[in-house]
Order: C-alpha cells, then structure tokens, then sequence
C-alpha cells in the first residue's frame, strides 16, 4: 500500500534526523498509524527541563486525511486545551489546510515551534492567552509549574491513545 | 354590544296543584316535563326573533324562562275587543296560572299601538321575565328590526325605557301557531291533549296544571367579530407574510446561487480553497491531465537550484500520454501554462523546478521509467496517487492547493455554500477595510466611510475638543482580537494578522468543509428551509 510505504519512510525520516529534542518510536511495532514522540522542552522556554509525550496518529487515509497530534502529558499553553486530550490547534493539521504534500517532520517541527513561541491570537485555552499576552511573568511561573508537576520521568502516552484510535 | 336570542323552546310542564293537597299545606311544586314523553307540545325557533327592547334584562347572557301566558286588559279596555279575534277563546291569563309566584312570559300578538301600550302596561305590574309579540300575518320572516317604524308607538321610544323587561318579536306564522298551541293548554288535565294519558302515566290530580313553559336562550353580541375569527385574521396575515418574506428571500438566493455558479464558472471562486466546500475532480477531467514519462536531463543538473529561472527546464517531458494532441517534445521549453486548463496559473508559478519525488508517497521517480502524471499547475505525480486524491479527496493540488477543476464545471450550488461564500466575501471586505484604514485612511472606500460615520459619532461623544482633528487618521481599532501590533515588525504583524483574519473567516463561515446542516437542530434546518438567506 502506497500509504504504508509512505508512512515507512517518513517515519525512517524521522527517525534518523528528528527535529531537535525530539525522539521517535511506534506506540507498537505492528501498527505504523500511530506514533509516540518524546519531547524535550525547548531550553530557551518555559518548558525547559520537561520531558513531553506526544502522540501522532495517522488515519487511514493518510496522506489524504491530516495526521492528529495531541499531547499526552499536560502542558499549561495557549495552544493545547489544558486537559487530558492535550489536543493541540495547529494550522497545518487543520482539515483545509493539509495537504498530502506536508509531512510529519514539518508537524513536528512547528509544534516544537508552538512551544517555543505560542500563538495566543488564536488561542485554544483563551484565559492562558491573556495570561501570556499581558502577564508574561505570570504566565512562565505557571507553565514551569506544570513542567514540574507533570512533565518530569519518561512520558506517559495511555489516555490520549483511546481517544486517537477512536478518531482514526 | 345587543342581545341576540339564539332560541325560544317551548315545552308542557306538568304542575301540581297545590290547593287539592288540602287547606295551610306549603304550595308543592311538582313538576314534570311532559313534552318529554312527547305527550304534549314542544317547539324550538333559532332565527327569525327580533329584540325589540334589551333594557333592564337581568339575563344578557343565558336563560330567560317562565310560564307562558297572555297579560289582562281591563274588562272595559277596547282592545280586548281588538284583540279577541287573534286570540283563541280559552288562551291562558293569569288566572290560569299556577297561584305560586312563578317567573312568567308574557305573549301577545302587536295589533295596534294603543293595544300595546295597554299589554305592557298590564304586563309591567306582573313577575315578568320578558314579552313576545307577534305581528298576526302569515309571514315567516323575521320581524322588522328594532328600530322599525311598525314598533312605533307614538311615544318617542319611551315605552322601552319604561319597559323593564325584554321584549321580542317573532314572526307572525310562528306566533300564531303559539297563540293556537297556548290556547290548548289552558284548562285542567282533562281538558289539555294527552290529558287522559298524562294522568293516568303521574296519576295525576285533576286539577293539577299543565301549561307551556318558555325558554329564551339569550346572548351577547359583540360589535367585534368574533374572537376566532379574529385569531384566522391573524393567523392568516402571519402566514401570508411569511409566506412572502420565504417567497423573496427563496428568490434572493436563487440569484444568488446562479451568481455564485457562475462565478464559479469563470473561475473568479475557488470553492474548495475559500473552505467552502469540498469538490472532487471528476474522473474525465483528470483523465485529461496529460501523462508523460519522466525524464530528468542530466546537464540541467548543474543548476538544481535555480527554480526560477524559466530558459532551462530541469525537467523535460517525454510524450507518453494516450492523448496524442497534448504535444510536449523533449527538448521543448515550451511553458506549461499554455497546455494549461486554467490560465490563473501565470508562467512564474508554473516554475515548478526541481521534483524528484511524488509527493504524495514520498517515492522517488525513476528516470525514463516512471509515468508521471501533470496538473495544469506544473506538479507531477504518479497518475495512482493523484488520480485517487483529486478522485476521493479534493480538487486542489497537493503542493500549490490551485484549483483542478476544469473550466466552466461548476458542482451543485447549495444555499449552505452561498451563505459561506457571503460570509467570508463580508469578512474579506471588512478584514480589507481595516488594512485600509490602518495604513491609508482617506483612500474613500465605501466601507470605509460607515466606520467613519461611527467614529465621527463616537467623537462626537467621548471626545467633544479633539474632534477638529481629522478622522480618518486614527487606527481603527481591530475587530479581531488580533493583540497590540508591535510597531518593529509591523509588516510582519499585518501579514500575521491578514492569515489569522483569514483562519477566522473559514472559522466563522461555517465549521467544517464537510458537514454541513446536518449538526443543526430540526428547528434550525426548517428555518433555514423556509428563510434561506436568513
């Protein structure tokens, strides 16, 4: 199947140059739609010092279909709602605007991105964006709380899972 | 508001007489109805009754009843003369009454005017609970109305207000046969129709009374038309104005769906790219896309990083294609544009460059070997993996998101897709305004000149000594929350802004590019049927 052999060599791809900070494995050998990322909090953030789980799942029709990426471990963001979901908005994995043109690294990348520089004008937790917008130091006080509360040991991947495997 | 009487309803009643139950007893009032036996007279009239005087009733609105008879005059009154001849030898008077103080109805034929004026008069020192006249005529019709010259009695209308009972006119057949009937009933039980039968059914005394007893069913009515016709009238004119607001507002969005048809049609819309809807290329369209071999030249690979420069393609096509008239030779540097469907695509973003892979399986192309597929847009890709994303998934090229459908093909326009595309043109316009008037406010847009019109409003009030200053000049403060641009990269900022407005506005146009109506309510989607351009 052409998306198997795509996701094979994206995932290769992945694996030998991942983005920085980041370390990439199948959640299981036998299932190539969904992946566990580690990642590392960017050091020049707040969340420096947090080891992150995200998880990515590809649906089916993948490259077709946009990819899902949501975290698993809580993170206090604008971007990401401040759940158990962790769901992430992300213009590229937006229906209208995935292409199959764009690829994981590139997904990868820009939520490493998001974490470095968030985006508070199109905010999902929209009390965090006018906390990031108008109390900075509030704000990094809060996240590296959460960084130590949540994100430090190996990253746990279980309760985002049920939910990706419902959604592909 | 007058009295209208919906019915007269004649029966027999039995009485019992109280004076054979012995001398000091308490009047006993037995009685019976024996018309419900139909052993004895009984007549219901609907229509055809006049009220002649509704003054002084104590029942506007139910049952006037009593025990029907005809008043006396004096003996030496010449109206008894005048009137002995409409009336039967035996008619019930007063004396034939029952002695207890029974609500009475009195009945008399309207001979002449001083004869009227004499009945009421007896009438009025009577327990009466009103008076009917009948004119003695063989007409059916019902009587002249109230104010009537034949109702005259040359007092000037005083006998009504003297009058403290109501008083009605039936017609003259009716009365008569009344008059006739009121006539049989009138002695004792031997002497009434039925009377052996009646008494031997109650064993009955036989001085007991048996006597017609009359009701009159009474109501208002109303100057006002009637309460349900009012609620129809309503009802009625609700419904005729909805029906003509969703008659036009159908009409509006007819032409609006045709505009956006054709719109569509000449390509000025990319459905698909606004996020209005997602389109799929029909299969005899892509078909038409040509195919060639691929071919990369290997002295063209000492520039592979040039895209732009259009005299050298990195990539040269070999004719592979079924279609013979799609005419591309190797060495041709013929730009793409011009086997083109569409002509948007200008030559300089057909400089596709370099493209060594497809990239929808991420497999690189093998020299001469690999049959590529090309889209007018100058991207290439394995006719399997295009062909099943323009198919199955969308219109828009993978790489570019350029529109592939042919031209002058146009899906079926929906009311839900002409409402997005309204909703986002609004947005555009708005999101153009504030670019407008954040970097060159008097440019005299007509968009522009409303929010002028509210500032000047708005200056007028807050800020009543800046107002000289010229209005045109400040920011206008976002209307999405965009956040505070930061004056070192505004140009930066303005494109930021201009994507984020533009997420907004496929936000905001409508959720998702594919579900549709179908998370509205029941209630929504009717509306929404019944109003489409609401």
């Amino acid at each position: 199947m052409a998306s198997q052999k795509r996701i094979q060599k994206e995932l290769a791809e992945c694996t030998k140059s991942p983005p920085q900070g980041m370390t990439i494995a199948l959640a299981s050998e036998s299932n190539l739609h969904k992946w566990h990322v580690t990642l590392q909090g960017p050091p020049n953030s707040p969340y420096a010092g947090g080891t992150f789980g995200l998880v990515v799942s590809l649906p089916v029709e993948y490259p077709f279909k946009a990819p899902t990426v949501t975290f698993s471990t809580r993170i206090y963001h604008p971007n990401v709602t401040n759940d158990s979901q962790g769901s992430i908005c992300l213009g590229a994995l937006k229906a209208e605007n995935w292409k199959p043109a764009s690829k994981l690294l590139g997904v990868l990348e820009a939520v490493r991105g998001l974490l470095v520089e968030p985006m508070p004008d199109d905010p999902l937790e929209a009390r965090i964006a006018d906390e990031y917008k108008n109390d900075r130091k509030e704000f990094e006080k809060n996240a590296k709380a959460y960084v130590a509360r949540y994100a430090k040991g190996a990253p746990k991947y279980e309760e985002p899972t049920a939910a990706g495997e419902a959604k592909s | 508001m007058s009295m209208i009487v919906d019915e007269i309803y004649n029966v027999v009643l039995l009485f019992s007489n109280p004076s054979w139950t012995g001398e000091g007893t308490v009047p006993s009032t037995l009685i019976r109805n024996i018309t419900a036996l139909s052993l004895g007279y009984s007549s219901r009239i609907h229509e055809n009754v006049t009220v002649l005087n509704s003054k002084y009733s104590s029942v506007t609105n139910g049952v006037i009843q009593g025990l029907l008879y005809v008043p006396d005059l004096e003996d030496n009154d010449p109206c008894t003369e005048a009137l002995a001849p409409y009336l039967p030898d035996d008619v019930v008077h007063q004396w034939n009454l029952p002695p207890t103080n029974y609500n009475l109805i009195a009945f008399a034929p309207w001979v002449n005017a001083q004869c009227t004026r004499a009945l009421l008069a007896s009438a009025r020192a009577d327990p009466l609970r009103a008076f009917i006249f009948y004119q003695p005529s063989n007409s059916t019709a019902k009587p002249p109305s109230a104010d009537s010259d034949a109702w005259d009695l040359n007092d000037e209308g005083r006998w009504k207000t003297q009058t403290h009972f109501p008083v009605f006119a039936v017609s003259g057949i009716y009365g008569q046969e009344l008059m006739e009937q009121l006539g049989l009933y009138s002695g004792n039980l031997s002497e009434v129709p039925y009377g052996l039968n009646i008494s031997s059914l109650y064993d009955a005394d036989p001085d007991d009374y048996v006597r017609i007893w009359t009701q009159i069913t009474c109501s208002e009515e109303s100057t006002l038309p009637n309460i349900w016709v009012f609620f129809l009238i309503v009802i009625g004119v609700l419904v005729a104005v909805i029906f003509s607001t969703s008659l036009l507002m159908h009409f509006l969005q007819a032409r609006r769906r045709v505009s956006l048809r054709r719109r569509v049609q000449q390509g000025e819309i990319n459905l698909e790219g606004m996020g209005i809807k997602r389109l799929t290329v029909p299969g005899a369209a892509i078909e038409k896309f040509p195919l060639f071999t691929y071919n990369y030249e290997s002295e063209s690979e000492t520039v592979p990083t040039s895209p732009t420069s259009p005299t050298s393609p990195r990539q040269a096509r070999t004719e592979a294609s079924r279609r013979p008239e799609s005419f591309a030779t190797p060495s041709s540097p013929l730009p793409i544009s011009e086997k083109g469907l569409h002509s948007p695509f200008a030559s300089s973003t057909v400089a596709t460059g370099y493209q060594p892979m497809c990239a929808i399986c991420l497999e690189p192309y093998q020299n001469r070997v690999t049959i590529i597929r090309e889209l007018p847009c100058g991207h290439i890709f394995h006719p399997d993996c295009i062909d099943e994303f323009l198919s199955v998934c969308s219109s828009l090229c993978p790489l570019c998101k350029a529109c592939m459908l042919p031209r002058g093909y146009c899906p079926k326009v929906t009311n839900s897709m002409v409402r997005r595309e309204r909703a986002i043109r609004r947005l555009r316009d708005r999101v153009e305004m504030e670019d407008d008037v954040g970097s060159r406010p008097r440019k005299g847009r007509m968009h522009s000149w409303g929010s002028n019109l509210k500032k000047i409003m708005l200056k007028a009030n807050n800020d009543p000594e800046n107002s000289s200053t010229s209005i045109g000049l400040q920011p206008q403060p976002h209307t999405f929350s965009l956040g505070s641009p930061d004056i070192r990269r505004q140009s930066e900022s303005v494109r930021h802004s201009r994507a984020l407005a533009r997420q907004r506005m496929r936000e905001l146009a409508g959720s998702e590019l594919d579900e549709e109506d179908h998370q509205l309510s029941t209630w929504q989607q009717m509306r929404r049927k019944v109003f489409p351009g609401f």
